[in-house]
């Protein structure tokens, strides 16, 4: 780390020299965005690739990425400062705002990208809820399903060409792959009586299963969805890139078609009372068999979309879906596990809460925050945010 | 009554104006109340030494809230609670203060109360399966020094000198209940009458000086009850314990000689009587709710099944040659290793149960709790599987379908209890089940949580989820549980107008015969 | 030879790790995903005493023990309070703590070990070659023979408490809890001790991993390395004293099994498609564990050799 700093003091000489472990951007005089990651990774990256004059590398277009569950570097491609398109409203110059400038957008940035980074999260919590909350299982598997299905998106695409198909496929897959989960696997515990943690381990022994296939078939490398740099739309004082605004129009469309079909249909009702009383819903003829595998497809489906719009943002490799489904967890249990709304809402509030630690702190408190507040919520609200308060009883 | 002197106990009964030097647990103004319904109001007594306490009560009124209370396992929402069994004495107020749970020795936990002398066995026995009998009790002991980890390093010797001495006293007390030779069983290969016996002495080797027993006789064939009785005799003679039994009606009569004071909880008040008054009351038989509609009306086929149950049902109207709606051929169900329904006769063949319900017929099934209602309506609807036998709807086997295919084929339970979906709304339920009218009765509880109803008002909203559609077999277990009078008749009326063919399981309460105890 | 030595060393270790896990998973039934930040919480304290006061294995190792069991307070008070799904999340909480602690508290100028740099963050701390009884452990014999010495007392401390009263009141705790606080029994006070216990072994069998890897880095501390040592656990068998040693044996065999399996020495030809040139071997081993952990779940929930399902 000590290594790229000193290059980069030595190339750009007025770069205001960021704390070794923040997200802080430092400005060069001649315009260059230095981007300053505190994973290892990151830091090999830099250390590999030097600093090659004029430019540095960039590793994205936005000055802030929220990469803590995402140890991968996407796109890695070096460009020259003309083409640079961040910093207020100077199309092709890098930013010669003075620092105090700067530094308040940034605030405002750091917020909205923490919102729109928390869209995936919520849709994976989402997806983990839909599960737990009628069956109690602990889908780990999720995360290997969150794992394989980019890189099985960009085999269909790079096989056929046509991203219409590729995504779909993509999608698809991760929504059977869930299915058979259950089909294979916590049906039949289910119907031997096995404990929720025979469901939690044979579940993490079927994400074990998944991540290494991947990493046999396809390797350890990070990869990228897209091509080159994200373009970046410039809105005012803040910017979005567009795998930003994708997120945010097939989050939203989601959570808003998702909802449209809880209250049109008898669904959500149905779900929440598989999760209150499984025996009641089937003597009053209700499949549960059939709802309980309806729900693991649908968390497939979710968490493929997730899985897909954050390696469409900053790419994806064989580790990266056990931090990821770890966030979507905590997110699921900071708004409660008993309803819709709260992994949604709690996905939000997490996401929220890392950047602005990384703002205010700096980087490598997030972990500590994230897990902080969780146990915060453990001992004040145990079912969560949105759950109405348990009954007061002395024992477990 | 029994005339043999020797085998009636005698008790010691304190006078109205006890001092405290006999009380051993007091409680004052406990109160509890879960969602909307009020469970206990206000309770107030005692237990005094020597004492035999029978707590009895409808099902589902709350005897095992207050044990759960008195034993520790549960806060009340108010109220007070005095511990003096063990010659300190120690009082818990509630609700409980932020102070109180600073200081880790004021926290009201079931090792607390165990501490201060007052023991439980519980409804599902709850022995340590993994380990065998003689661990059991041997764990139950106090202060043993190998239960310290840096004792059981240092000082091997010690503590494997205590702990030898300590399972002799263990093997010594289970040969005082009969199973000397067996210490070395697997806790969960032990039978129900034994495994209860063991249970009560690990409770006894704690050092309960009062002993909750929730339904200590229930399961048990008489022989068992015999044995179970009779140990709690001595407990009550040589050890001098007190005794609080809750006991399911089959089984009071059986333990009303033991017993010394009656405290029967109804509604959330306690009243006590001596155990002559609860006799009387126990003497009528008198067929209650729907029932008395059905044998006043029409004579009833009646078919005695054993153990006391008895299956009434009215005349049907339609003759043979249709098919009948439900009928069962020889079902035998077990729970577990238990067989709850079904008879073995003396060369050991199984016999099951039989019957035919014809459309338009009702019938009721009598039986005191314990019998086993449940479970056979349970096997019916498919939530229990059945041992033998076939279950035929609309001439249809049905035996291997699961509940939720049964139902659709026009076969609907409704349980007594846990039966309804405390989450959501009530008009998210009947939306649910399709139901698209309601009386009038409920029209002001749509917008509400179900959790937050009163046990009537729950209940009733549960029977109208299930008796949605008009299906063919109507399957209630215990329907007028908690209804008041008003609601039962109005359930009566929905009952009446239903097509199809209605079996009904309802609590019998057993007569005490005028010659001899019971014998089953 | 030292093919066989290393072989052996890693066995002691790893066999240590397992009977600490048991503690807590097959005696007192907590699935834990914090074994790893203890393991790295001994070789890191081992690390740090032996640069910085230069002190030989035993007293350096013991330091790393007491840190241990005082941080197993982190897991065991919350344990009051939580069982099953919210104790496993709570035991990710502390491990991403610790994990953090080590990844962190570092900065650059300082010598790994003073206090502004206690752990030289991701970049990791090389250990000095350290002794135990004027032995030094440079040569894999005597690393052996330590490792095998610790191997035996923890084996013995372990075996002689789960026999013991203390080992009957944790079984009972686990069979039936609630039932055991109505005799009066004090269940939290238990938990502590073994959870403390199980610390402090694991803590040990860091010390001895830093002694002999000569380098511990932040990834001894990982989830992926939490996740191993509760499949191995749980693939030997919970609840009895041989599951441990037999899940230990088993870690062993598969790693080194997969390596002389015939297609990995193929090379390129038929598996070169196949293969994405990652460590065909590390990817092959941990989906063995996966597939083992599934298969035992519906067959053998309480694991090859174990007693008691914690499953």
């Amino acid at each position: 780390m000590s290594g790229v700093r000193r290059r980069v003091q030595s190339r750009c000489p007025g770069v205001r020299a960021p704390s070794p472990n923040s997200y802080r951007s430092g400005i060069c005089n001649d315009g260059f965005v230095l981007f300053q990651p505190p994973h290892a990774l990151f830091q090999q990256h830099f250390s590999r690739r030097g600093c090659h004059p004029p430019c540095i590398s960039v590793v994205s277009a936005r000055p802030y990425a929220i990469f803590q569950f995402l140890p991968s570097a996407p796109g890695r491609d070096t460009l020259s400062c003309d083409s640079l398109h961040r910093g207020p409203g100077r199309p092709g110059h890098a930013g010669c705002a003075p620092d105090a400038d700067w530094v308040d957008m940034q605030g405002l940035q750091a917020i909205l990208d923490g919102v729109i980074a928390g869209m995936p999260v919520a849709l994976l919590a989402l997806a983990f809820t839909i599960v737990y909350m009628p069956a109690r299982v602990f889908f780990v598997a999720l995360g290997g399903i969150y794992v394989a299905v980019p890189y099985i998106t960009k085999a269909v695409a790079d096989q056929t060409g046509w991203w219409a198909l590729a995504v779909p496929a993509g999608l698809l897959c991760g929504s059977f792959i869930a299915a058979l989960c259950e089909l294979l696997n916590h049906r039949l515990l289910a119907l031997r009586g096995a404990s929720p943690g025979a469901h939690l381990v044979s579940s993490l022994g079927i994400y074990m299963v998944l991540v290494q296939a991947v990493a046999l078939i396809w390797g350890n490398d990070t990869q990228v969805l897209r091509q080159g740099l994200d373009h970046v739309f410039p809105m005012g004082p803040l910017s979005l890139a567009t795998s930003q605004v994708i997120s945010m129009a097939v989050s939203c469309t989601t959570f808003i078609l998702f909802w449209i079909w809880l209250r049109a249909t008898t669904t959500g009702p149905k779900m929440r009372a598989m999760a209150d009383n499984p025996r009641e819903l089937a003597i009053r003829g209700f499949n549960i068999h059939r709802l309980r595998l309806l729900a693991f497809a649908f968390a497939g489906l979710l968490a493929s979309g997730a899985a897909l719009l954050t390696a469409r943002d900053v790419g994806f490799d064989p580790n990266c879906g056990l931090p990821a489904l770890l966030l979507a967890v905590v997110a699921s249990i900071i708004g409660g596990r008993g309803s819709f709304a709260g992994p949604i809402v709690g996905g939000l509030i997490l996401a929220l809460a890392r950047s602005a630690t990384a703002w205010f702190l700096a980087a490598q408190w997030t972990e500590a925050a994230t897990f902080a507040l969780l146990v915060g919520i453990l001992y004040v609200r145990p079912n969560g945010l949105f759950a109405a308060r348990g009954r007061l009883e002395a024992t477990a | 009554m029994n005339t043999d002197e020797t085998t009636r106990f005698d008790p010691v009964s304190p006078s109205p104006s006890s001092t405290w030097a006999t009380v051993l647990l007091w409680f004052a103004g406990l109160c509890k109340a879960f969602g909307g319904r009020v469970v206990l109001n206000f309770l107030s007594g005692a237990i005094h030494r020597g004492e035999v306490i029978l707590l009895h009560g409808d099902n589902g009124v709350g005897k095992t809230t207050l044990i759960d209370i008195l034993t520790g396992n549960l806060l009340p929402d108010r109220g007070q609670l005095r511990l003096l069994a063990n010659g300190s004495d120690e009082t818990f107020s509630f609700p409980r203060h932020w102070w109180n749970t600073l200081i880790s020795a004021d926290h009201f936990t079931p090792e607390r109360v165990a501490q201060e002398g007052v023991g439980r066995t519980w409804q599902e026995i709850r022995l340590f399966g993994t380990q065998d009998i003689e661990a059991n009790i041997a764990v139950a002991k106090q202060l043993q020094h190998g239960e310290s980890p840096v004792w059981a390093i240092l000082r091997p010797g010690a503590v494997r000198r205590q702990d030898r001495q300590n399972r002799v006293d263990a093997g010594n007390a289970l040969a005082a209940i009969g199973l000397a030779g067996r210490e070395h069983s697997s806790a969960d290969m032990v039978s129900l009458g034994q495994s209860k016996k063991v249970a009560i002495m690990r409770a006894v080797r704690a050092g309960a000086k009062v002993l909750f027993l929730d339904e200590p006789l229930s399961g048990l064939d008489s022989d068992g009850i015999a044995d179970v009785i009779s140990l709690l005799t001595k407990l009550v003679r040589e050890h001098k314990i007190a005794l609080v039994i809750v006991e399911h009606d089959a089984n009071i009569p059986r333990i009303l000689d033991l017993v010394s004071t009656v405290w029967t909880l109804n509604d959330g008040s306690l009243t006590v009587q001596t155990p002559e008054a609860v006799r009387e009351e126990m003497r009528e038989v008198e067929p209650t709710g729907y029932l008395r509609g059905i044998s006043v009306a029409s004579q009833p086929q009646t078919m005695n099944l054993p153990h006391n149950g008895v299956l009434f049902q009215t005349q049907s109207e339609t003759s043979g040659g249709q098919v009948p709606p439900l009928e069962v051929r020889d079902l035998v169900v077990h729970r577990g290793r238990r067989l709850v329904i079904g008879q073995r006769d003396p060369d050991g063949r199984l016999h099951g149960m039989s019957f035919c319900l014809h459309r338009g017929q009702r019938a009721t099934l009598l039986a005191p709790n314990g019998w086993g209602k449940t479970t056979l309506l349970e096997c019916l609807a498919g939530l229990i599987p059945a041992s033998c036998g076939s279950i035929l709807l609309n001439g249809e086997e049905v035996q291997d379908l699961p509940p939720w295919e049964r139902a659709r084929q026009g076969l609907c339970l409704a349980q007594a209890r846990d039966n309804s979906f405390p989450q959501l709304l009530v008009r998210e339920a009947f939306r649910l089940v399709g139901r698209k009218d309601y009386p009038d009765s409920v029209r002001h509880l749509m917008g509400r949580r179900i959790s937050q109803l009163s046990g009537g008002e729950a209940q009733i909203v549960s029977l109208l989820c299930a008796l949605n559609d008009a299906p063919a077999v109507v399957l209630l277990d215990e329907p007028h549980l908690a209804l008041d009078h008003g609601a039962q008749t109005e359930l009566n009326c929905i009952l009446d107008a239903l097509p199809g063919a209605v079996l009904i399981a309802e609590p019998k309460v057993l007569a005490i015969p005028q010659d001899q105890s019971e014998q089953s | 030879m030292n093919y066989w030595f290393h072989l052996a060393i890693y066995f002691t270790i790893f066999a240590t790790v397992a009977i600490s896990l048991n503690i807590v998973t097959g005696y007192c039934g907590l699935f834990t995903l914090a074994h790893a930040a203890y393991f790295a919480i001994g070789s890191y304290t081992f690390a740090i005493a032996s640069a910085n006061w230069g002190w030989s294995f035993l007293p350096a190792a013991g330091l790393g023990v007491v840190v241990a069991v005082i941080l197993s307070l982190a897991l065991s008070v919350p344990s009051w309070r939580f069982r099953g799904d919210n104790f496993l999340l709570m035991s990710l909480a502390v491990q991403a703590m610790l994990a953090g602690i080590f990844q962190n508290w570092w900065s650059t100028g300082s010598t790994p070990g003073s206090w502004t740099n206690l752990t030289n963050g991701a970049s990791g701390m090389s250990v000095r070659a350290s002794e135990v009884f004027g032995l030094s452990l440079r040569e894999p014999g005597h690393l052996l023979l330590l490792g095998i010495g610790i191997l035996l007392v923890c084996a013995f401390i372990t075996r002689v408490l789960l026999s013991s009263p203390f080992g009957r009141l944790l079984v009972c705790m686990r069979d039936d809890e609630l039932a055991l606080r109505g005799l009066g029994k004090n269940v939290r006070l238990a938990r502590v001790q073994a959870l403390a216990i199980a610390s402090g072994i694991v803590a040990l069998a860091g010390a001895l991993y830093a002694a002999y890897a000569r380098f511990v880095d932040p990834q001894v501390a990982s989830l992926d390395q939490s996740i191993l040592m509760l499949a191995v656990v749980l693939i030997g068998g919970t609840g009895n004293f041989r599951g441990p040693l037999v899940g230990a044996v088993c870690l062993i065999a598969i790693e080194e099994g997969i390596r002389f399996l015939p297609f990995i020495e193929a090379g390129a030809g038929t598996t070169a498609r196949v293969i994405g040139g990652g460590d065909v071997v590390a990817s092959l081993r941990i989906m063995a564990y996966g597939l083992l952990l599934v298969l035992l779940m519906h067959f053998r929930p309480q694991g090859i050799a174990g007693r008691y399902r914690t499953a």
